[in-house]
């Protein structure tokens, strides 16, 4: 019985957020059958270690051991293949803002209207940027909630916005350029 | 206000993250500065942008059902330390710390498995029974079976789909090679049994695939990275030869 009840306070507090642990998870891994894995490993790991949670908000603690458990299994996944992390000073150098006049707040509305496309930009930033935007984008967290899902501090948080942000930026304006041409 | 200060705090202040009294300098400083405007206007309309095109991915179908399900079947609680009374942990203290020392020399010698084909082959005999492979989380769902081994093994084992080559996955069971843990997962081609075992070890085996043909069942033996494998079947050895390269294909 009280397995039965554990489930059940399982369900209510953790497993309401299931749409927002697998929306995380699939964009840290990239790959729909690895954020499955991932979402499925992680509510194992969640529901063994659900009498230590700690803290009164439920979604930051579970989407913090979604988190990790897709960062182990990327890191279990990762073979002697090449890191294939977006490297700015490779590829978004000569697009910054300076160098060519500046994407328009109406230039960003007409191209993102292309949902795929967007998509590809967010997919294109490394990890460590790509997580923290979109749980404030898309999970519309605060900083302090992502400061305890991502565990670094809250000044880290706010700057890894603005440079995730101003990648992102280039990485539009890049798209958009080579659309021009 | 001034303009570096504005800048570092752009982010803050489009999340709403700022204190009052410097939100109102920076509503102050944006109404007199064009550049930082345009820059405000920038993240405003990405904003804008990234939260109209429905990004978020929300949880398949049934997906919550297989983790309830899971969790029923496996997910027993971590039970709670009894405390010890401090003589009790001493002692125990000491001799973990003996047995510690002693097992950590010994996991770190690499160690040779040795005749490990014949084992696998002992072991693929051993759990064909009248009923069928012996399996302890049947399922032909790959997501079920892997999250099953969580916790009772120190290692993920792979599990993959490959009924579109014709391979039916039945599940998979905890075993043993030699003195290695280990898992076995199970495949059905036609009436014939295949049994993929791994286990962790120090690489028994050499990287490229070997195959051996032991009391008339054909064995093929490779590893990848920490893990190394064996497939056992009674099937002809070309067919156990296809099966191994669609389990191990990317």
């Amino acid at each position: 019985l009280a397995d039965r009840q554990r489930t059940i306070r399982f369900e209510e507090e953790i497993l309401v957020h299931l749409d927002a642990a697998h929306n995380l998870a699939r964009w840290i891994t990239r790959d729909a059958g690895m954020a499955k894995d991932a979402v499925q490993d992680g509510c194992l790991r969640a529901f063994r270690a659900f009498d230590r949670m700690h803290g009164p908000n439920a979604r930051a603690w579970f989407l913090a051991v979604i988190r990790n458990t897709c960062i182990d299994l990327l890191r279990e996944q990762r073979t002697h293949a090449t890191d294939e992390e977006y490297d700015d000073d490779v590829h978004g150098a000569e697009a910054s803002p300076e160098s060519d006049g500046a994407l328009t707040p109406e230039d960003i509305v007409a191209r993102a209207s292309d949902a795929h496309w967007l998509h590809g930009c967010i997919d294109a930033l490394p990890r460590e940027y790509r997580e923290v935007v979109v749980l404030r984008e898309l999970e519309e967290l605060s900083y302090k909630e992502i400061s305890a899902i991502v565990d670094i501090p809250i000044g880290t948080v706010m700057s890894r916005l603005s440079r995730g942000r101003d990648l992102l930026q280039k990485r539009m304006l890049l798209a958009h350029k080579v659309s021009r041409r | 206000m001034n303009c570096a200060l504005a800048l570092r705090m752009l982010d803050a202040y489009v999340d709403d993250e700022l204190d009052a009294t410097t939100a109102a300098e920076m509503v102050e400083h944006l109404a007199t500065c064009a550049g930082c405007a345009a820059l405000h206007g920038q993240r405003v309309a990405m904003r804008t942008a990234l939260r109209a095109a429905s990004l978020r991915e929300a949880a398949p179908k049934g997906l919550k059902k297989s983790i309830l399900r899971e969790i029923e079947r496996a997910g027993a609680p971590e039970t709670p330390r009894r405390t010890l009374r401090w003589w009790q942990a001493l002692a125990l203290g000491a001799s973990t710390a003996v047995m510690g020392a002693i097992g950590g020399w010994w996991l770190a010698q690499p160690r040779l498995l040795e005749g490990y084909p014949e084992l696998v082959v002992a072991r693929h005999v051993a759990s064909l029974t009248p009923a069928g492979p012996r399996i302890d989380v049947a399922s032909s769902d790959r997501h079920e079976v892997r999250p099953w081994f969580q916790g009772r093994l120190e290692f993920a084992p792979m599990v993959r789909d490959l009924s579109a080559q014709g391979f039916d996955l039945m599940g998979a069971r905890v075993e043993r090679v030699g003195d290695r843990q280990a898992v076995a997962v199970v495949y059905r081609l036609h009436n014939h049994i295949i049994n993929v075992f791994s286990w962790r070890g120090p690489g028994d085996v050499a990287g490229a695939a070997k195959e051996a043909t032991i009391r008339g069942f054909h064995v093929v033996t490779w590893s990848d990275r920490d893990l190394d494998f064996a497939a056992v079947s009674d099937t002809d050895s070309a067919e156990l030869k296809r099966f191994t390269e669609a389990y191990r294909a990317p």
